[in-house]
């Protein structure tokens, strides 16, 4: 069944969290689904790793649960971003575009020095 | 700040939490189901495939559960954990740490309680800060707090800005009938404003008031004792009426319990003008019978109350010159002051005196940490090694010590429950405000807050030496020393504690002299085997006029009947008692000649009447002259007698007997001179005092002392019986040995010096274990050294001297430090002591040779074990 799949690195996954749920607050399946299908399914979200990485974020304050109902009339645990989730997110954001920059600069290099 | 809150969340609400986490993984788990069916599975796949998709409910949930221990909770849980291994580990160590901070932290916790209650609690009274008692003063005659006259104290309530209400009162018992068994009760005389200036709410009914006392109303404030022992506590109570001393008297008001002023047993309040003359005599200027009590006005302080209020008795002094001269100063002094003052620095001194036994206590406990410490080194070593951070190890002992404080402090506060109760049935009769003393919030919390200080006194410096240690160094050498100089560092300590010691011992020298002093003072009379017999005079139904008589027939008859018994050797009778009564103010007379003092002022002394076998009776010894007649022809001037003290001041070089005396209402002879009593206090020296027959001026007041040949105690009974048979109607106030008596003036020094003997002994036995400790210790680890010694042909003798003398170098430090201490704080005592100077040198040296002698007991232990040590160690491997 896991062909071409990765799992997330440790990180990663924080980030993706947080990008997703700066779009609007969601529940934990959510997020393991939006990750999924906006990855094209190269993402599959582990839960045991999903709801231990949701619990860290919310002891740092980056996001907060918040009980609602869905569409379907069910209790679910919403997550929402804080502030200090989006200025993380905006950090982790950038730090991800240096090192996957930096990445690629040396997977792209044929010798010599640019 | 959101590390702590969620931290302290998911410790309350673990379970709310819990049910939380349960429900989302079961919606997740739900929902994915559903997908799945969608997907076209029977539910019960759609289940399964949920499931393996998810991969572990539980294994999820413990994930969460880890990723919610937010970090510092974490480690102190885990730090915690660790400290009671360590302790259930170490039994010995854990139960001496244990035992020594229960003492400590209990005594503190159990002086704090009384200092609590005692003096730092607010009286019972509305802003009582605002209340004073206030006082005529002769710097004249060294008087400073005396009592003045109604008329006196009508000008100064007039005249005086500095009170926004004064009141005064006179405290005089009364005898009450009509209402089963005559009973004395203690009865205040007040003046209108006395209520309002006290400020407590009646229980029932209302106060006195001005009208009251304009009117010389018959109408009486009870207390809620009286009320409901005579009146059952009924609510109709208003209106009902008791008999004092025979007049009726129609109750107005009930006092709450907590009402105490005067005297604890005040029962009753009457308006001070239904006294007449009879009572207390003429009102004249220089019938000073009253005690005031004012209230400050706004921003005025003691100081300057007491300014305006002398200078206006100066100006009195000059109006009205024939009774007033000499009496131009007053003094004034806060409520609380009177209340407490007279043990406030005492108390404040015990509880220095257990922050000093904490501070032992402590140093004990930081020595054993540091002996500790480095026998853990090693293990700290590793720990180090391993990549634990030297704050992680430092927090990780200061938990332990904090644990150590905590569990100390608990235990303490069940030592102080106990404490206090000792300490004030030792000190009942000497305490005032002991029923303030309870062990509540505020004493547990200072008992828990006072165990953190404790904790970081003993365990901070220790945990941060042993942190210091070298990995390498401490896991090569097996049993290095943790750092360097931590033996000169317990050395230091023991030197400290030493001090400490020094300086407590020397305190309990200091009060014990100061008390043996106390016991030896000659109080001029002799009270082994006296009975005391107090009473007044019943005068219910006795017309006015019919009053002196009847007081000299009741006083003639109850002596003469009490020394027919079996077993009385004399009967004396007094007005005023020694040591038990307060004395009455100063009597004023003049020798008829003129001499005796060269200022023109009269003279002054304390005025007694009592019959002629009064001296046999408490043994003072006749110097010359004749004793009292007990008849003297009518046209003679009335016999008196002179104590040593009068008549050393006033007739210096002559022969008194003989001389006449001008007493205002006619003329007196000496006849006579006896011995010096001490009247008030046993450390207060003996003030002039003239006795006069008590039949010229018959009082109410009566008080026996009965020399009995035997056990007085055993004519307590006969003796009661024979006033009964005198007049049924006849109550005793109170009955008791003059023994009694005298012990009862001294309970306070008693008291404090029982208290210092204990936290000295304390202190010397904690110094001790201390000292013991460290050697103990010390030998332990030199043991190969010794062993090398021994067998390089060291003698025992000479290892017992140079441990000896290694110790005592330790001990004779700190007896220097703190002979020193004690030198520069002895001061603080010296208000508490009596014959014997704060430097007393015997003190001091007594102190030193105790010292030495219990540290030299300590020393010789472990010495002796260091003699013993066979060569033969140094051979084997360490």
């Amino acid at each position: 069944m896991a062909h071409d799949q990765s799992d997330l690195l440790q990180g990663t996954l924080e980030l993706l969290v947080l990008k997703t749920l700066s779009l609007e607050p969601m529940h934990g399946w959510g997020i393991s689904q939006r990750i999924q299908q906006v990855s094209r399914d190269v993402f599959q979200v582990n839960q045991g790793s999903l709801y231990p990485a949701l619990q860290r974020m919310r002891s740092k304050g980056w996001i907060r649960g918040e009980w609602r109902t869905t569409e379907n009339n069910r209790r679910a645990r919403y997550y929402l971003l804080t502030l200090a989730g989006e200025r993380e997110l905006a950090r982790e954001r950038s730090q991800w575009e240096r090192s996957s920059a930096a990445v690629n600069r040396v997977l792209e290099w044929t010798g010599g020095v640019a | 700040m959101a590390g702590l809150r969620e931290g302290l969340r998911s410790l309350a609400f673990r379970s709310r939490e819990e049910r939380e986490l349960d429900e989302e993984l079961r919606f997740h788990l739900d929902m994915e189901t559903e997908k799945n069916r969608a997907a076209g599975m029977d539910p019960q796949e759609a289940r399964r495939r949920a499931r393996i998709a998810f991969g572990g409910v539980a294994r999820t949930a413990e994930a969460v559960r880890e990723a919610r221990g937010t970090g510092w909770l974490h480690d102190l849980v885990a730090d915690l954990r660790f400290a009671l291994r360590t302790f259930r580990r170490s039994p010995g160590f854990t139960a001496a740490a244990l035992l020594t901070l229960m003492l400590c932290l209990g005594a503190n916790a159990a002086m704090f309680g009384i200092v609590d209650g005692i003096l730092l609690r607010p009286l019972p009274y509305p802003a009582a800060d605002e209340l004073v008692r206030f006082y005529q003063a002769s710097p004249e005659e060294g008087v400073e707090q005396a009592t003045f006259s109604p008329l006196d104290f009508g000008d100064w309530r007039r005249r005086t800005r500095s009170f926004t209400s004064m009141a005064a009162f006179l405290h005089f018992p009364q005898i009450l009938t009509g209402r089963g068994e005559a009973t004395e009760i203690g009865a205040d005389f007040v003046t209108g404003e006395f209520f309002r200036v006290l400020g407590t709410p009646v229980l029932l009914g209302r106060p006195l008031d001005a009208e009251d006392l304009r009117l010389a109303a018959a109408n009486a404030v009870i207390s809620e004792r009286l009320w409901r022992s005579l009146f059952g506590a009924d609510p109709e109570v208003t209106g009902s009426t008791i008999l004092l001393s025979g007049e009726s008297f129609r109750i107005v008001g009930v006092m709450p319990a907590s009402f105490r002023f005067s005297s604890s047993d005040t029962d009753v309040w009457v308006p001070h003008s239904t006294l007449d003359e009879m009572e207390i005599g003429a009102r004249t200027r220089d019938n000073r019978h009253l005690e005031g009590v004012g209230r400050l006005a706004a921003g005025v302080t003691v100081e300057g109350a007491e300014a305006e209020l002398a200078a206006l008795a100066a100006r009195l002094a000059a109006e009205y010159p024939q009774t007033n001269a000499g009496w131009g100063a007053a003094t004034v002094v806060s409520l609380r002051e009177t209340m407490v003052g007279q043990v406030e620095t005492a108390l404040y001194v015990v509880l220095a005196v257990v922050g000093f036994i904490l501070l032992i206590g402590c140093v004990n406990l930081a020595n054993l940490l540091l002996a500790r410490g480095t026998a853990r080194s090693r293990e700290m070593a590793i720990r180090a090694a391993l990549g634990a951070p030297r704050s992680r190890i430092v927090r990780q002992l200061g938990t332990e010590s904090l644990i150590l404080a905590l569990v100390g402090a608990v235990l303490g506060l069940v030592v102080s429950a106990v404490g206090v109760d000792l300490v004030l049935s030792l000190g009942a009769g000497s305490l005032p405000r002991v029923e303030n003393v309870r062990l509540d919030g505020r004493v547990v919390g200072f008992g828990l807050l006072l165990a953190l200080p404790t904790a970081l006194l003993f365990g901070l410096f220790p945990a941060w030496r042993t942190a210091q240690v070298e990995p390498q160094a401490a896991l090569h050498g097996g049993r290095g020393e943790v750092g360097s100089g931590g033996g000169r560092l317990r050395s230091a300590l023991v030197v400290v504690e030493v001090a400490l010691a020094v300086v407590l011992v020397i305190g309990a020298g200091l009060m014990g002299r100061s008390f043996l002093a106390l016991l030896r003072v000659d109080p001029g009379f002799d009270p082994e085997r006296v009975l005391t017999v107090a009473m007044q005079i019943n005068i219910a139904g006795v017309a006015g006029a019919e009053v002196p008589g009847h007081l000299v027939q009741r006083r003639d008859d109850v002596i003469e009947r009490v020394r027919a018994l079996p077993g009385v050797v004399e009967v004396g009778m007094t007005n005023v008692f020694p040591i038990q009564d307060e004395p009455n103010p100063l009597w004023e007379f003049t020798r008829a000649d003129g001499r005796g003092r060269s200022d023109g002022q009269p003279l002054r002394a304390d005025l007694r009447y009592v019959n002629p076998g009064y001296f046999r009776a408490l043994g003072i010894p006749l110097l010359d002259g004749e004793p009292l007649p007990e008849t003297w022809p009518d046209d003679a001037p009335v016999p008196m007698l002179l104590d040593r003290t009068a008549a050393r001041r006033w007739w210096s070089g002559e022969d008194p007997i003989g001389t006449r005396i001008d007493a205002g209402w006619g003329e007196a002879v000496v006849v006579g001179v006896v011995g010096d009593v001490r009247q008030s206090e046993l450390a207060l020296e003996p003030a002039p005092t003239v006795y006069f027959p008590q039949r010229i001026a018959p009082r109410i007041m009566a008080t026996m002392a009965v020399r009995t040949r035997g056990d007085p105690l055993a004519l307590a009974q006969p003796v009661r019986q024979a006033i009964h048979d005198v007049a049924p109607d006849q109550p005793v106030r109170s009955i008791g040995t003059l023994e009694e008596v005298v012990a009862r003036s001294i309970a306070s020094d008693r008291f404090f010096t029982v208290l210092f003997a204990v936290f000295g002994g304390l202190a010397l036995a904690l110094a001790a274990i201390g000292i013991y400790g460290v050697l103990a210790y010390s030998i332990g680890r030199r043991t190969q050294e010794i062993g090398l010694r021994m067998a390089l042909g060291a003698s025992a003798g000479g290892v017992l001297r140079m441990v000896v003398a290694g110790g005592m170098r330790l001990v004779v430090a700190g007896i220097a430090a703190g002979t020193g201490a004690a030198y520069l704080l002895s001061r603080v005592l010296a208000a508490q002591l009596y014959g014997v100077r704060a430097t007393d040198p015997v003190s001091f040296a007594a102190a030193l040779v105790v010292l030495v002698v219990v540290a030299l007991a300590a020393i010789y232990l472990p010495a002796r074990r260091a003699a013993r040590i066979p060569p033969s160690v140094a051979l084997r491997a360490g």
